[in-house]
């Protein structure tokens, strides 16, 4: 249908917003509450209010459906003011709170007020007017209902940034289906946050901390211990960069999502005080190279008519295991055994690395640049460990490595492209797609193929379990071969977002469908839509990430995991063999039953 | 002319027995056992009854839309969450005369063919409540209620549900919110609850007043209702009459009579009093200045001074406007659910400037922000609530009440 905005005639489809026609041809209306992850937005900053002829007075653009003959006004007197009031009203509430505040800069309230020019404290007395008592008193007035929530290794909430949009709900409700937020009290004591205020029990997958507007709800920032590790001349230290966030964390200093800045980053980390480091990627190769064992090995198991367990989980994304664990913890024998890339890293540089070099290994600080908050949980895992100490010490997410650099004043675009350190620096394009969903699937897909028939895979990209879709799944025919006796066929299936997996969980346990070989990523997108990269984030900013990690693997020649030269070595002088003695001991873990009984 | 209140004896509740001797429940055999649903329908659309809780909203209309959905399960609800300010009518309605409310929602869930029924009370009205939970277990024990009423193959479930007193609990999609367990929010509208109402189904929602109407109408025909009171606002109307006046309480009258006839009725301004003003319809009601006391107030569309609820609260000059002025406001903001922006912050900023009024702190920054805020509240809020805060306030800016602003 045709309908008119400001005069002009656009087309738009049946079901759309209002808003959405004008996204989509680039008209601005400003928004705080609605976000096009999140579904028909609950309509509460009152930002996006516009006229029609088809409605008396104001109303809100991320609410209304178009319909024929729908005639749009996105500006004049009274919506300018709607908005501003609004805003104002909001800001009243914050005003003066950005100075300490780690969104400073990168703050959608912040954007919006500097946008409509609201730079006055509107509706609240001047301070100059005021006594020292009467200060004090507004100030603790402001400060009464305050709840900051930092009992959990991920995620950090302070509501006296919280401008109430509910994004954070929505997000855990909507794409996680785990229900964390709620709304507490009533009027202006109205508080975001969790059923009488309970310390934040979840999967901490961050989509709370990669929806919220403000600073309300962050990751639990390591900045601090970092700093005083990186004085400490005595520690050497380590630095690990997960597969994605060189694929997004050139957003934060005006690059295109998706732009590849590796170089820069390693660049970075070592004017930050790195000793060395390594890539996150050669883990992942690692991870695929154990997996695939895992797998093929349960495959031979069924095919010579044993007892073995399907379908088989991925275990590399930490909040995935810590769902299986709470709320499915019958399905922990399905979960693969191995560690994720990070622990991987982390235990090998402790152990094989610090051997090689001759380094006591609690003179290591192990620290990662991660996509993710929960990765933050994972690191405390007590079984990710030699019993003393943990593997992993540190972990930053993309964000707050951008915080960091911004703060030392490190002038990112123009760095010099460094490399990773050799031993550990190496990776194939099967390891660089774990960033994104069904990545590592196809690099497992990858590597068994090769390893079952013993002959060159032809087709390398298996278009089938790429995409943003919910749940993809396809069939895998692995043909007789020189080395393999019978044809196998291998059913996958890959899904992302929580809604999504336990409805495929649901599936399987009702027997509607099989599968031999699940990938499961939490984040919408995988990796690369995680809860500790740059924000904002939406589809098409996602979709931009996710094609540069496949341009990427395209362009390497070195395609499969199994292939990485740095791996074949470390199997060579010291693993010895995919699911062997040392493998089992630094590469595999174990799960726990975490349901509440 | 008394519809509702005719059989009521002051002090005493109309029970089972009482209900039947002042001729209860024949209004609903009538309709069981000689009209078709659209038959009630089309009587009650003919009658003009209009909603009593305020909106004035064609009480045939509704149903019609929802007995015309061809749905497997439709709801009924009574609204008897009476929150505004002043206002004593559905209560005492409760309190008096369950029955009544009963029977309107048994025809009414008839003519709509739902088979379930809310009775929503405000929680705080224990006496009504207990009052109406007697009144549906006889109404169970005699075959008025549960598998195949008076032999009609009509089946009706009755429920009463405790809401715990928020007023936005009375607007209708957040009443809906409560009942199904969720939080007492409004929702977006459209869809309206005839369309996607209770659990997503048409559901009716009608005020306690509106519904005891009811079996009068089927009695004595739609023509008869319609001659009573004003055409476009016929019947007639319980006014719960409080502050200055002589004799403070419920009075049932024709909706023809202009406010100082309704003041007159509850025995007359109090003596040694002056009137400063009249409040029509509660906290959220127009102020009526002396010079307009001769109005009618009623639900024609356009009407000088709407009914509302139907409460009159009469003001004496002895009273202090500025706190009566911080009284409202502090109810609309500790009311206000938090959903939006504007009634969330601004019913609060403008409670503190009322509160610096009060104190005489008010200077030109607040007189502005004052006015900003009432056009923030008036336009641009989620749900009326904002609205409602400020009309008040609009009217005593108005009629220049107070010279700050």
């Amino acid at each position: 249908m045709e309908i008119k905005i400001d005069d002009k005639t656009y087309r738009a489809k049946a079901g759309q917003t209002i808003l959405e026609v004008c996204r989509e041809n680039k008209i601005f209306i400003p928004t705080l509450c609605e976000h096009s992850d999140l579904g028909l937005s609950e309509g509460v900053c009152r930002m996006c209010l516009v006229k029609t002829n088809k409605h008396r007075g104001l109303v809100t653009s991320c609410q209304t459906k178009v319909e024929a003959g729908l005639e749009v006004i996105t500006e004049d007197f009274d919506i300018e003011r709607a908005r501003r009031y609004n805003l104002e009203l909001l800001w009243a509430d914050h005003a003066g709170k950005c100075s300490f505040c780690v969104s400073n800069g990168n703050c959608e309230l912040q954007t919006l007020a500097i946008k409509l020019g609201i730079d006055v404290d509107d509706f609240v007395p001047n301070e100059k007017d005021f006594s020292k008592e009467e200060q004090l008193k507004l100030l603790k007035n402001s400060l009464k209902n305050r709840v900051v929530d930092d009992k959990n290794p991920s995620i950090h909430r302070d509501n006296q940034y919280c401008i109430e949009c509910r994004r954070c709900i929505k997000a855990c409700q909507l794409i996680q289906t785990i229900d964390s937020y709620g709304v507490n009290y009533r009027n202006i004591k109205t508080n975001v946050g969790t059923p009488g205020e309970i310390p934040l029990d979840c999967i901490y997958c961050g989509q709370c901390v990669a929806h919220c507007p403000t600073a309300a709800i962050t990751e639990k920032s390591n900045i601090k211990k970092l700093d005083e590790v990186l004085l400490n001349s005595e520690k050497i230290k380590i630095f690990q960069v997960a597969p994605s966030v060189r694929f997004t964390i050139g957003e934060a200093f005006g690059l295109e999502p998706g732009t590849l800045v590796e170089g820069k980053i390693i660049t970075a980390l070592r004017k930050l005080g790195a000793d060395l480091v390594f890539d996150t990627t050669f883990a992942a190769d690692l991870t695929i190279m154990e997996e695939a064992n895992e797998l093929i090995g349960r495959i031979k198991k069924k095919i010579r008519g044993e007892e073995a367990i399907f379908p088989m989980f991925t275990s590399c994304c930490p909040s995935w295991v810590l769902y299986v664990e709470k709320y499915y913890p019958e399905l922990i024998p399905n979960l693969s055994s191995c560690r994720s890339p990070q622990a991987m890293l982390s235990s090998l540089i402790k152990t094989y690395y610090a051997d090689q070099k001759n380094i006591q290994p609690e003179n290591i600080v192990n620290i990662s640049v991660m996509s993710c908050t929960a990765k933050k949980y994972e690191a405390q895992r007590s079984e990710l460990g030699d019993g003393k100490n943990l593997d992993t010490d540190i972990v930053i997410t993309a964000n707050e490595f951008i915080r960091m650099v911004k703060q030392k004043g490190i002038d990112f675009l123009n760095l010099k492209d460094g490399k990773f350190n050799k031993t550990m620096g190496v990776s194939s394009g099967a390891g660089v797609i774990f960033g994104s969903t069904g990545g590592v699937m196809e690099a497992a897909l990858r590597t068994a193929y090769e390893q079952i028939t013993c002959d060159e895979l032809g087709k390398i990209d298996f278009e089938e379990v790429r995409g943003s879709k919910g749940i993809k799944q396809s069939e895998i025919i692995i043909p007789k071969s020189r080395c393999s006796v019978q044809e196998i066929k291998i059913k996958v299936a890959v899904a992302h977002e929580i809604r999504y997996a336990r409805k495929l969980i649901e599936d399987i346990k009702t027997g509607k469908c099989e599968f031999d070989f699940v990938e499961i990523m939490v984040c919408p997108s995988g990796c690369l839509g995680g809860g500790g990269q740059p924000t904002p984030v939406n589809e098409e900013i996602r979709a931009k990430r996710r094609k540069a990690i496949y341009d990427r693997d395209k362009g390497l020649s070195i395609r499969k995991s199994h292939e990485n030269s740095e791996v074949k070595k470390i199997y060579e002088d010291f693993l010895k063999e995919p699911g062997g003695y040392l493998s089992e001991k630094l590469l595999h873990t174990s799960y726990v039953d975490r349901k509440r009984k | 002319m008394k519809i509702l209140t005719k059989d009521w004896v002051i002090g005493e509740s109309l029970n089972f027995q009482d209900y039947l001797k002042v001729g209860g429940y024949k209004a609903l055999r009538k309709v069981l056992k000689k009209m078709k649903s659209t038959e009630v329908v089309a009587e009650l659309k003919k009658s003009k009854l209009q909603g009593r809780g305020g909106a004035g909203f064609s009480l045939g209309s509704k149903w019609e839309i929802v007995a015309t959905k061809k749905c497997d399960q439709k709801y009924f609800i009574c609204n008897l969450d009476e929150s505004e300010p002043g206002n004593f009518k559905d209560k005492s309605l409760g309190e008096n005369s369950p029955h009544q409310i009963l029977e309107g929602m048994i025809i009414g869930a008839y003519a709509v063919g739902a088979s379930k029924a809310f009775l929503y009370i405000n929680g705080t009205f224990a006496m009504a409540g207990q009052k109406i939970e007697q009144a549906i277990e006889d109404c169970y024990q005699n075959n008025l209620l549960g598998k195949n009423i008076l032999a009609s193959k009509f089946d009706l479930e009755l429920e009463i549900f405790y809401g715990a007193g928020a007023y936005i609990c009375g607007e209708e999609s957040a009443l809906i919110n409560s009942l199904e367990g969720k939080r007492g929010e409004p929702r977006l509208k459209p869809p309206y609850p005839c369309d996607s109402g209770l659990f997503r189904k048409p559901t009716v929602v009608n005020n306690a007043e509106t519904l005891a109407n009811v079996a009068w109408i089927i009695e004595n025909g739609a023509v008869e209702f319609a001659k009573i009171g004003k055409p476009d606002s016929p019947g007639t109307k319980l006014f719960s009459v409080d502050g200055a006046v002589e004799r403070p309480g419920l009075y049932e009258l024709t909706m023809d009579n202009t406010i100082e006839q309704i003041i007159r009725t509850a025995g007359g301004v109090k003596e040694g009093f002056e009137i400063q003003f009249i409040q029509v319809g509660g906290s959220s009601g127009r102020i009526v200045p002396r010079f307009l006391l001769s109005e009618i107030p009623s639900y024609s569309r356009g009407a000088v001074i709407p009914i509302g609820s139907g409460a009159i609260l009469a003001v004496s000059a002895n009273e202090d406007l500025k706190k009566i002025l911080l009284s409202w406001i502090n109810f609309f903001q500790r009311e206000s659910c938090g959903k939006c922006v504007p009634c969330r912050e601004g019913t609060f900023r403008l409670k503190s400037i009322i509160e610096r009024l009060v104190s005489g702190d008010f200077d030109q920054n607040d007189r502005q922000d004052l006015h900003k805020l009432i056009w923030t509240l008036d336009n641009t809020t989620f749900c009326p609530l904002g609205k409602f805060s400020v009309v008040a306030l609009k009217d005593v800016i108005r009629y220049k009440m107070i010279k700050e602003f």
